[in-house]
């Protein structure tokens, strides 16, 4: 059996890898965490995966990729998709459609808002909470969005009008005064 | 800006959505090992198996064989075939069963001893081989390619050990590839004087690439060996008994086997009545080795703070909101109902620093607990 042969390093490469993971990993990260709605295990998971993929990738095929970070993000969809295949989703159909709101009291302080934001950010449908991810949450512009998700920047820009309203409906009457404030 | 475009926006430091710094290192630990050390047993799926020298696909030959190891246990010839050679007919029934074997060992701590075990297996069959000059390049660079896979493995498995465990592990790894690096150095002296013509050549340069690869193993064998001599463990207890008072143990432990320290602080939380513990511990600093001075070791004990609050309503710890949707956001975030009981365990930075550990109750009788830590270099009041 001749041995195969130990691949040249590319240690500029793998610096600047390594580099990038410092720099993305949080917002992969978070991105696959409201993407999914998955326990942080099951995200730190499949954020790992993401990495190996994407340098896997890097090593085959030894050509630079211009925006790694875009890259990165499409790579977490890829990883999401065929873990979506091999696993149910986390939330069942029940949780998904929007439920009777309790009547909650006050709202006493902001980490409570965001708890109860987090929540309904998770029962919305995928599509929207993705959008609502990558805008907000990860922060990336209408162009990068668009560039993720294969789709144009006014496109993003009316999806993301959209799922924001879907949003506002979802939240208790409590949060709208809190946000009209 | 859209006021929920705003808290959106601020979702983006809600603990919830914030991997655990450690599970950040060690994923970036095992991301460089990949990049390290590029073998085949890395990406078991992605990359082909490589062709064994009997024509067949190895993958086949390990699920006949594996079964046949299956039929064959206790008849003796697995073990038989444990002390043959890599020439013999009955080499890939040891390999097999040694596969069995890994498959069937879960535990991280024992896994990683039997992937060491399999790696002296390795390095004594090569020695044997060479010694009986039977050693050709072909089976030089199997062995090679084996013995990096269980050693990559055993590096990538170790951000999995538990803290209390490593050290004996790291210390094992440590000493193990320092002699395999010795005998690997030996062996390409005989292999030179033994081994004739081309043949010689590639034997050398097979044996070249190992030599290479047990003294960089070694060397980060060794590293890692010191820095787990320096283990740091924080364990914290919260109770809540039937009245809804909590109770608090903080459990800390520092420094090495010969040198340990533990400390342990047993409160009361009153409810309604917040709460602050603070604690200070040195911190013993990476060692500095200076170039000029004689080996003076640096251990500049610097602080490290850590601060657990609690605060505690009886009054209003029902809870309101489903518990499985809370529970669903994240593992660290729990709810403290009464007489319920939760314990977590965070690892202190070793470079000096503060942790704080904060449990909070809100409003609606939810604990959330935040573990912060931050550099502190100077003094606190303690």
């Amino acid at each position: 059996m001749p041995p195969e042969p130990i691949p040249t390093r590319d240690k500029e490469l793998e610096e600047r890898f390594l580099a990038a993971y410092d720099a993305q990993v949080k917002s992969i990260f978070r991105y696959i965490y409201y993407r999914t709605g998955q326990e942080k295990e099951e995200t730190q998971e499949l954020t790992q995966e993401v990495f190996m993929r994407t340098w896997a990738y890097l090593q085959e095929n030894k050509r630079p990729i211009d925006d790694i970070r875009a890259f990165l993000f499409q790579v977490a969809r890829h990883v999401i998709a065929d873990r979506w295949r091999k696993h149910k989703p986390a939330l069942s159909l029940e949780e998904l459609s929007p439920q009777e709101e309790p009547a909650t009291p006050p709202l006493p302080h902001a980490s409570l808002d965001l708890l109860i934001l987090e929540q309904h950010l998770l029962k919305l449908p995928v599509r929207h909470r993705e959008i609502l991810t990558l805008r907000f949450i990860s922060d990336l512009s209408t162009e990068e969005t668009g560039r993720v998700l294969g789709i144009s920047a006014n496109n993003v820009a009316v999806l993301t009008n959209r799922a924001i309203k879907k949003l506002r409906k979802l939240l208790p009457t409590t949060m709208h005064d809190v946000l009209d404030a | 800006m859209d006021p929920l475009e705003q808290q959106l926006k601020s979702l983006n430091s809600s603990p919830a959505s914030e991997p655990d710094p450690q599970w950040v290192a060690s994923a970036r630990t095992k991301l460089a090992w990949t990049m390290e050390y590029p073998v085949q047993g890395a990406l078991p799926r992605a990359t082909p198996l490589p062709r064994l020298r009997f024509g067949l696909r190895r993958i086949w030959m390990t699920v006949s064989i594996s079964l046949l190891v299956v039929l064959l246990l206790g008849s003796g010839i697995t073990y038989a075939a444990q002390g043959v050679m890599p020439d013999n007919i009955l080499y890939p029934v040891k390999i097999a069963s040694e596969e069995v074997l890994l498959g069937v060992t879960k535990d991280p701590v024992q896994r990683t001893n039997l992937e060491l075990r399999l790696a002296n297996r390795r390095v004594d069959e090569l020695q044997a081989l060479s010694q009986s000059e039977t050693l050709d390049a072909d089976i030089a660079a199997e062995l090679h390619a084996r013995y990096q896979k269980h050693i990559t493995e055993v590096l990538q498995a170790l951000p999995t050990i538990p803290q209390d465990k490593v050290q004996t592990v790291t210390e094992t790894l440590s000493q193990d590839t320092e002699e395999h690096a010795r005998i690997t150095q030996e062996l390409d002296v005989r292999a030179s004087s033994e081994i004739k013509g081309e043949i010689k050549a590639s034997v050398k340069a097979s044996l070249e690439q190992m030599r290479q690869f047990t003294e960089e193993t070694s060397r980060a064998a060794h590293y890692l060996k010191e820095k787990s001599n320096r283990p740091t463990k924080w364990k914290v207890k919260v109770e809540t008994n039937t009245t809804g008072e909590a109770h608090v143990k903080v459990e800390t432990e520092m420094g090495n086997n010969e040198k340990k320290e533990k400390r342990e602080i047993e409160f009361r939380a009153t409810p309604g009545v917040p709460l602050t513990v603070t604690s200070t511990w040195p911190m013993i600093k990476e060692r500095r080795e200076k170039k000029n001075d004689e080996e003076t070791e640096d251990q500049e004990p610097s602080r490290v703070r850590a601060t657990t609050t609690i605060i505690f309503d009886l009054d209003q710890a029902t809870t309101t909101v489903p518990s499985n949707t809370i529970e669903q956001l994240e593992k660290m975030k729990r709810i403290l109902n009464k007489g319920s009981f939760f314990q977590f365990q965070s690892d202190m930075s070793a470079e000096g620093g503060s942790v704080e550990q904060r449990v909070e109750t809100d409003i609606k009788g939810q604990s959330h607990i935040r573990v912060d830590s931050q550099e502190d270099s100077q003094e606190d009041d303690d």
